[in-house]
């Protein structure tokens, strides 16, 4: 019986297998091609990513929050344009990307220049920051990801307190507002406390291991 | 251990604080142990003392955020974080014992592990977890001789069974007793004994659900020496309560509200194996002497 019903499927089903080989699989070779081209057209239209990345990074050093910094003890600069630092921030190093290895973070405050280092960190090193013994100062515009799930990647790393920090160039002063904590089991992000409205094109979220605020 | 004297501390809150057998076990080992349940006790000032600190509290879950919408109960106040406690005192080695057991590590709570030195897991498998500390297979942390002592309701137990609360905070905000014995009412007019998570505000429900007849166990009796002296558990949803019996081979179930009948018993399964405190206290002692090396 088994024998037989294999050989009415062979009979039914060949000249189907012939047609899908001779006729469709040549299609699909085209349309494979056709999806490749419009790739490569969309990568050709996107913005060079460096460019941005160092304009980004001149405006983001122009509000350094550097009475914050200059009471850090070994912090390490990501970006582009950090080794213009080490002049202006004793006892700190710097790191230009990419970061293959996260035994280079070790230090107490871990400064991205750009919100684009941290994205592409976080994306392409599995890093949960354990070097970070301190704090994570991350400037952020939403070019990449929205702030809020920015604070909840932090909240997620281990970082469970996260103040939002603006600095005013002409009073060379620091304020922070907005004391965001993890809710329990989710750990989505919850602002416990309002925060300022600002004019600064920048804004610092510094992230600490430890809560500073009971 | 006694060589270099530390002291243990161990930290919790209300049902989440789940050492209290722990304790036992270490002092009868000859150390000197400090238990902090928050909900009722405040943290003790121990000075430079080195400490070693035990927690079953949530890794991630701040003082900040514990307060955050409880500022007015006064068991809210005394709480510290574990975080915020390893900053206050003279940690020489830190351990992190889950207090749920359907859930030990909430997967959004992962990286805080690496704050502590050592994770006592309940079960055998504990993937990646070597990456962020060392995890330890030493069993579950109630499962510490649960065959001693006796509770309210134990004979009736033994042969109806009891049924475990959860979720209460949400039953908290649906009437409470009123609710619960509305949608399950069964298990009163089956004699099993409810019994709630010990939690701040719980004994306004105990006493309204004694009031109308309902068998109660104090929410203070642990636990799981409940479990195993009962027949079967049942339970309003998922929780640790379900993993405990099935860890311990208890038959469990889920009762869906407006149930007219209990499901009939069946056979018990195998017991896993007790709390190895002796497996904690080498590796304790282990990490302190390699930390002092280097």
């Amino acid at each position: 019986m088994a024998l037989w019903i294999s050989k009415l499927m062979n009979v039914l089903c060949r000249p189907l297998v012939r047609r899908v080989s001779t006729e469709l699989l040549p299609h699909f070779a085209h349309f494979k091609q056709e999806l490749h081209e419009l790739s490569e057209m969309g990568r050709a239209t996107e913005p060079a990513i460096l460019p941005l990345v160092l304009k980004n990074e001149i405006e983001h050093l122009q509000q350094l929050p550097l009475p914050f910094l200059q009471k850090q003890e070994y912090s390490v600069f990501i970006g582009y344009s950090s080794n213009e630092l080490g002049d202006i921030i004793e006892g700190s190093r710097c790191l230009i990307p990419p970061i293959r290895n996260e035994s280079g973070l070790s230090g107490n405050c871990l400064v991205f220049l750009d919100e684009y280092h941290f994205v592409s960190l976080i994306r392409e090193l599995p890093t949960l920051f354990t070097p970070v013994r301190r704090t994570i100062l991350l400037p952020f515009r939403g070019d990449y990801l929205p702030e809020r799930r920015l604070r909840q990647i932090l909240h997620q790393l281990g970082f469970p307190e996260i103040f939002i920090m603006d600095y005013e160039r002409l009073s060379n002063t620091c304020f922070t507002s907005g004391i965001s904590h993890p809710i329990p089991v989710s750990s989505l992000p919850l602002m416990l406390s309002q925060v300022k409205k600002s004019d600064a094109t920048t804004r610092w979220l510094v992230a600490n291991r430890y809560p500073t605020q009971l | 251990m006694t060589a270099s004297h530390p002291v243990f501390l161990l930290l919790g809150f209300a049902s989440e604080y789940s050492l209290g057998a722990i304790a036992n076990l270490l002092r009868n080992a000859g150390e000197n142990v400090f238990e902090v349940d928050f909900s009722i006790s405040e943290i003790p000032d121990l000075g430079d003392t080195e400490v070693v600190l035990i927690t079953s509290q949530h890794p991630a879950r701040t003082s900040s955020i514990f307060r955050h919408g409880n500022e007015r109960a006064s068991a809210y106040k005394r709480y510290l974080s574990p975080m915020e406690c390893m900053q206050r005192f003279n940690v020489c080695c830190s351990v992190f014992i889950p207090h749920d057991l359907e859930q030990p590590i909430i997967t959004d709570e992962i990286a805080y592990l690496s704050f502590f030195d050592i994770y006592c897991s309940p079960y055998e498998f504990n993937p990646g977890l070597s990456l962020l500390c060392t995890p330890l297979y030493t069993g579950w942390s109630k499962h510490v001789g649960i065959d001693t002592g006796e509770f309210t309701h134990q004979g009736i137990v033994a042969r109806n069974g009891v049924f475990f609360v959860n979720q209460l905070i949400d039953l908290m905000g649906h009437d409470g007793a009123k609710y619960l014995l509305d949608k399950y009412g069964v298990a009163v007019s089956h004699e099993v004994p409810f019994k709630f998570p010990n939690w701040p505000g719980v004994s306004n429900i105990e006493r309204e659900m004694e009031q109308t007849g309902a068998l109660v166990i104090p929410a203070n009796t642990p636990s799981t020496q409940v479990i195993i002296h009962s027949a079967q558990v049942f339970s309003n949803t998922n929780g640790s309560v379900l993993a405990e019996a099935a860890y311990l081979g208890v038959p469990a179930h889920i009762i869906q509200p407006h149930a007219t009948a209990l499901p009939s018993p069946t056979p018990r399964g195998q017991q896993r194996q007790p709390f190895n405190i002796q497996l904690l206290l080498q590796s304790i002692q282990n990490h302190i002497n390699n930390s002092r090396i280097t």
